[in-house]
């Protein structure tokens, strides 16, 4: 009697460590090229993304964000710098501040309850939302084309207002990809919308044998919000930075260029986000 | 592959396909997230595919002319499971085996440089090889990057104006000291910090347009001391290269502390060498520098590595400490003590190229320095965005005794007792009030230079004792100067303009004594009056100096308007003569700053200049500067115009690892004062006379650098031309010089494979004299190369060779080539803090070196004594 209490304790103590923890067997590395105002076709900027994948789920979210998120926290540790200083100095701000931009989101993909989610923030306020795995109509072409030395075979689809041509592996059984198109019956490794916005290129695949790398998401310090509501904040942090950077009341901007810096960030920051629904 | 034939069923026009089942694993469990996939049987393009559910269910449809089907099963870990299948609707249900995932590995790449905002960020990993010890060793090697030989750190073409270290200001101006000892492998990352204004009030008010340096360390070399040992020796003769460094950079406090010494060839003074030009040309106007009132004859040093002829006995002690006091002030300290003897040996000839003369000029010498010198700085240091202060005392004592034999048509015996001590208070404090930014600065100096030039046997004998012998010819020359500069300034932002009012006002009294002594027999005599200075100078400036600043997105405009009143009295005590000038001067300057695009920029400025000369140029006594020159003035105060104009475009590419900067430079100067040059057999007589005078130069320089990332190759391109011209009075005609100096280089850093790297560099340079009464040019060409290629047979073994070529030819000796190899092997056993090195310098044992230099009518070629061959065993611990 003992041992089967203690055995289904056990039990499942490790199915309900299976379900929320995964580790992750696959990592891949994709570079975006992206048009942050789609009113100025030529100037591009480039973002590099991971990509871990497990059994049963993914995480996607922004390297070089997390490396320089990483520096900043390591200046802020090592009395570099003060959050004071930060609210107070304009450099400072443009160097560590997160209004208008758009790689902070980290996105866990579970494919068992098909769902993703959703870590980002706005400014500095941090927030957190679940999402329903959105069931992509991919239509498979036959043109095919060889990336990293991968047989791929291309798929359209349309995501939320944009039209997408992606590359797939099927050597590569895994029905993700980057951000959130997943649902091909091979890793995606190139997908770009049909105006050339938004561009993933995969650059890097490694396999994780014995992995240690955990496939979870910090939620800490986050706020439980919805996508609409989400959105709303967003697309507001780039209308008027301003108001997002101060209306939380906890950041007084002071100096004496502060009004011309109000006009600045009042005027707006182009906005060309990736769902355009 | 098993192939399992299900259906047989007739042929259709049109087959349609309906299957549908479950995915399972070999233990009965289900498979989610498998793809199921339709091919035609010969064919890799997928019909159609089912990704099954959670209970591991999938359904595929298909239609089409096709009989015959592919169906493939795959999922993430388990083997590939094929079938083929006749047209029908079907009921499938596979059990795939688990197998390892196999995976063509595509290894990211990437770039080992990338920015974000402003910070340029270079992995230190990706430029790392594996004989770099120090940082110093990759900073060089940087796309973007240029290390001067004296240390001086470019980034595009314009110096750093910090090096922090984790994001703190230890060491100042002196960054040599951390650039050559700390660690290589303690680096995480480079940052060069674009536009950088070190002063946190100053940060929105007043742009810079040059870039700071912040090494950031991985962490484990964050929280525990660094230290090296080294111990090395060698011959021939006995040759010993001892070092002791301890270092600390924590969050708040950091240290740098270091011993060295060697005599083998090793500089080690200079890392504790000041890098900032502005300062120094500051310093030197306040009279803080040293600069010698008499000298002991010296050819310029030989082009070669400096290692090849530095007989050097060189201890050198620094005490780098930085402390916070409160959250507000850190209090730092920075302190050194060099003590160095020297000795070089040279022959060199002089030409001279007079008017209807050439005056040749041998000397054969043997020079030894003793040198004493320290140097402290104690700083308190705020710096926070509404509060700057900076307070810096600091003291720098020389004591030089320096000695020479020279063989000339005589042998002449040289001695100069040659000190040198300054003290220095700098104040500055900069505060934000409600409508602007104010700030108030102060500084302090005393200097005195006492300098004492005795020569052996009693020379010029008609010039100085009535033809009568004597024994020593003595110089004394003392230089004492005071100095302070006040003042307060205002600045103001209003949207895109800034604006700075300075007031202020400076004063500097110096005070010249020199006196030329014949010595008979112990009893001294000084020559005549002719021969003495006694001099009381005051400068007395007031000024104020405005300038507003123009910064939208692209446009950087900044235009200054210095306005000063100058008043200079001095009076020659010995011919009481008082005289003096004063002249109201404005010095405009104007620059402008175009960004182009986020790559291309723009820069120009044009600036006019007016000053006067220093107390050096109105002494009307003799004074012997050497022992073969002798050199007065009969003019009053020097009065300089000139004018500048220069324009530089630069492209910066971090996303390519492109950097590329050119630009050119137009002066003129117009002085009042024209230096007659006249010959009495050896002696050299310099004298300053009334004249109008011109000297043009321009300068057209560029240096191209880049990273080819799938190589693992920097390359780089310089070049630099320069072309002048000069007036001159010799022997009673004004002759104009044109000079032309022409250079290019080549640098080529490559990791040849992950066992050999390679180094390579080449430089070439032309330099053309001409005046009106030559017909032809004098030219001097000069070559160098060096090679060095590293190569590490496994992990913990190093071996290094390299070879360097130098080719001469000037107008007095035939053309000649010179070839140095030197060898290196380096150990460090497993998990060992020991490495121990072994270093062969100079294999071919060459001995003497020979320099040409060419300026106006004057050609030097020296040959110089240079280290032989030697042998170094080294042992390093690091902590």
């Amino acid at each position: 009697m003992k041992y089967l209490i203690l055995g289904i304790l056990v039990s499942t103590y490790f199915s309900v460590k299976s379900q929320s923890i995964d580790s992750a067997l696959i990592k891949c590395t994709y570079e975006l090229t992206y048009l942050p105002d789609s009113t100025k076709p030529d100037k591009f900027k480039k973002d590099i993304l991971t990509l871990f994948v497990g059994r049963n789920t993914s995480l996607f979210f922004s390297y070089i964000n997390f490396r320089a998120d990483s520096a900043f926290k390591a200046d802020i540790e090592e009395g570099n710098i003060t959050l004071d200083e930060v609210s107070k100095n304009k450099d400072l701000q443009k160097k560590y501040t997160k209004a208008g931009f758009y790689s902070n989101c980290f996105l866990l993909s579970n494919y068992q309850t098909n769902t993703i989610e959703i870590t980002d923030r706005i400014g500095n306020d941090k927030y957190y939302y679940y999402e329903e795995i959105e069931k992509i109509k991919w239509i498979i072409e036959p043109d095919t084309l060889t990336i990293l030395g991968y047989a791929c075979q291309k798929a359209i689809a349309t995501f939320r207002g944009r039209n997408y041509v992606s590359w797939f592996a099927s050597e590569l059984p895994i029905n993700s990809g980057p951000y959130k198109f997943q649902g091909l019956p091979g890793l995606i490794l190139e997908i770009m919308d049909t105006k050339n916005n938004y561009k993933y290129n995969c650059i890097g695949l490694e396999k994780l044998s014995n992995s240690k790398q955990l496939i979870v998401i910090e939620k800490n310090g986050y706020t439980k919000t919805s996508r609409i509501e989400f959105r709303k904040a967003f697309k507001a942090s780039f209308d008027n930075p301003w108001q997002t950077l101060t209306g939380g009341g906890n950041i007084t901007i002071s100096g004496p260029n502060v009004d011309q810096m109000k006009a600045m960030l009042q005027k707006g920051i182009a906005y060309n986000p990736i769902e355009l629904e | 592959m098993k192939f399992l034939f299900l259906f047989l069923l007739p042929i259709y026009a049109d087959a349609q396909f309906f299957f549908k089942g479950k995915i399972l694993n070999d233990k009965n469990e289900v498979i989610q997230s498998a793809s199921i996939r339709l091919y035609k049987k010969n064919s890799n393009i997928i019909l159609t595919y089912s990704l099954t559910d959670n209970a591991g269910h999938y359904s595929l449809y298909w239609q089409g002319e096709i009989d015959s089907l592919r169906l493939v099963a795959s999922s993430i870990g388990y083997e590939k499971k094929e079938l083929i299948v006749l047209g029908a609707s079907a009921n499938i249900d596979l059990i795939l085996k688990p197998k390892a995932i196999e995976l063509k590995e595509v290894k990211a790449i990437f770039s080992p440089v990338w920015q974000r905002k402003d910070t340029i960020n270079y992995n230190v990993s990706e430029f790392k090889q594996q004989q770099d010890r120090v940082i110093g060793d990759i900073i060089k090697r940087l796309p973007g990057m240029e290390v001067s030989p004296s240390g001086q750190i470019k980034y595009n073409g314009k110096p750093i104006n910090k090096y922090y270290i984790e994001g703190l200001d230890l060491l100042e101006d002196r960054y040599g000291l951390a650039n050559n000892n700390i660690p290589a492998e303690s680096v995480d990352k480079v940052q060069v910090l674009e536009n950088h204004q070190p002063i946190r009030v100053l940060d929105s008010v007043s742009f810079s347009d040059r870039a700071a340096l912040n090494i950031k360390l991985k962490s484990n070399a964050k929280t525990k001391l660094i230290g090296r040992a080294r111990l090395g020796i060698g011959g021939s003769p006995l040759l010993s290269e001892d070092e002791l460094v301890g270092m600390l950079f924590k969050k708040k406090v950091q240290f740098i502390n270091t011993y060295k010494y060697n005599n083998t060839g090793t500089d080690n003074t200079r890392e504790l060498n000041s890098q900032n030009i502005s300062e120094y040309i500051n310093a030197t106007q306040n009279g803080a520098i040293k600069n010698d009132l008499v000298s002991l004859i010296q050819p310029t040093p030989p082009s070669t590595s400096q290692k090849r002829y530095l007989f050097n006995n060189a201890n050198t002690i620094s005490v780098n400490q930085l402390v916070p006091l409160n959250s507000t002030y850190q209090l730092r300290i920075n302190a050194s003590y060099i003590n160095d003897f020297q000795r070089r040996q040279s022959n060199t000839s002089t030409t001279f190229y007079l008017p209807g003369d050439t005056v040749l000029i041998n000397e054969q010498n043997k020079h030894q320095t003793n040198l004493n010198l320290v140097q402290t700085d104690l700083s308190l240091i705020a710096n926070t965005p509404k509060y700057y202060l900076k307070n810096i005392l600091k003291f720098q004592g020389w004591w030089s005794a320096e000695r020479s034999r020279l063989i000339t048509n005589k042998d002449i015996n040289q001695q100069l007792s040659n000190p040198f001590f300054n003290v220095a208070n700098d104040f500055r404090l900069i505060k934000t009030k409600v409508k602007h930014i104010q700030e108030w600065g102060s500084y302090f100096g005393f200097v005195s230079l006492p300098q004492n030039l005795s020569v052996q046997p009693g020379l010029y004998t008609d010039l100085v004792n009535n033809n009568l012998p004597y024994d020593v010819l003595i110089q004394q020359a003392s230089l004492k100067t005071f100095y302070t500069d006040n003042y307060l300034s205002l600045r103001k932002r209003k949207s895109k303009v800034s604006s700075q009012y300075k007031f202020g006002f400076n004063i500097q009294t110096q005070n010249l004594l020199t006196d030329l002594i014949t010595d008979k027999s112990g009893i001294k005599q000084s020559v005549a009056d002719t021969f003495q200075n006694s001099l009381n100078w005051q400068r007395y400036r007031i000024y104020n100096e405005n300038s507003w600043s123009y910064e939208s997105n692209k446009w950087r405009l900044t235009f200054s308007l210095p306005l000063s009143y100058n008043k200079i009295e001095y009076k020659d005590t010995l011919l009481k003569i008082k005289s003096g000038n004063k002249s109201f001067f404005i010095n405009p300057v104007a620059t402008a700053m175009l960004e182009i695009t986020h790559k291309w920029s723009i820069t120009a400025s044009a600036g006019y200049n007016n000053g006067f000369g220093d107390i050096t140029g109105i002494s009307s006594g003799y004074i012997l500067k050497t022992y073969r020159n002798l050199s007065n003035n009969n003019a009053p105060l020097a009065e300089i115009k000139s004018g500048s104009l220069s324009t530089t475009v630069i492209y910066r590419n971090p996303l390519k690892i492109v950097f590329f900067n050119t630009g050119i430079m137009l002066s003129k100067n117009k002085s009042n004062l024209l230096y007659s040059q006249r010959f009495n057999g050896n002696l050299e007589t310099l004298t300053a006379l009334i004249q109008d005078n011109y000297t043009n130069r321009a300068t057209v320089s560029g240096r191209f650098s880049k990273y080819l990332i799938d190589w693992k190759t920097s390359i780089g391109f310089n070049y630099s031309y320069t072309f002048g011209n000069q007036q001159q009075l010799q022997q009673s005609r004004l002759v104009t010089f044109s000079n032309k100096n022409f250079t290019i280089g080549t640098t080529i850093s490559a990791k040849l494979s992950s066992k050999i790297t390679t180094d390579y560099s080449g430089t070439y340079l032309t330099y053309r004299s001409k005046s009106q009464l030559q017909l032809t040019s004098s030219t001097i060409t000069s070559g160098s190369q060096n090679i060095s290629v590293n190569y590490y047979p496994t992990e913990r073994l190093i071996f290094r060779i390299a070879g360097e070529h130098y080719y001469i030819n000037n107008n007095v000796s035939p053309a000649s080539n010179y070839y140095f190899a030197d060898m290196n092997m380096r150990y460090k056993p497993k998990k060992s803090r020991i490495d121990y090195e072994l270093t062969c310098q100079n294999l071919f044992n060459t001995k003497a070196f020979t320099t040409a230099l060419l300026l106006n009518n004057v050609e030097t070629v020296s040959e110089f004594q240079l280290r032989p061959r030697q042998l170094l065993f080294k042992m390093s611990f690091s902590l």
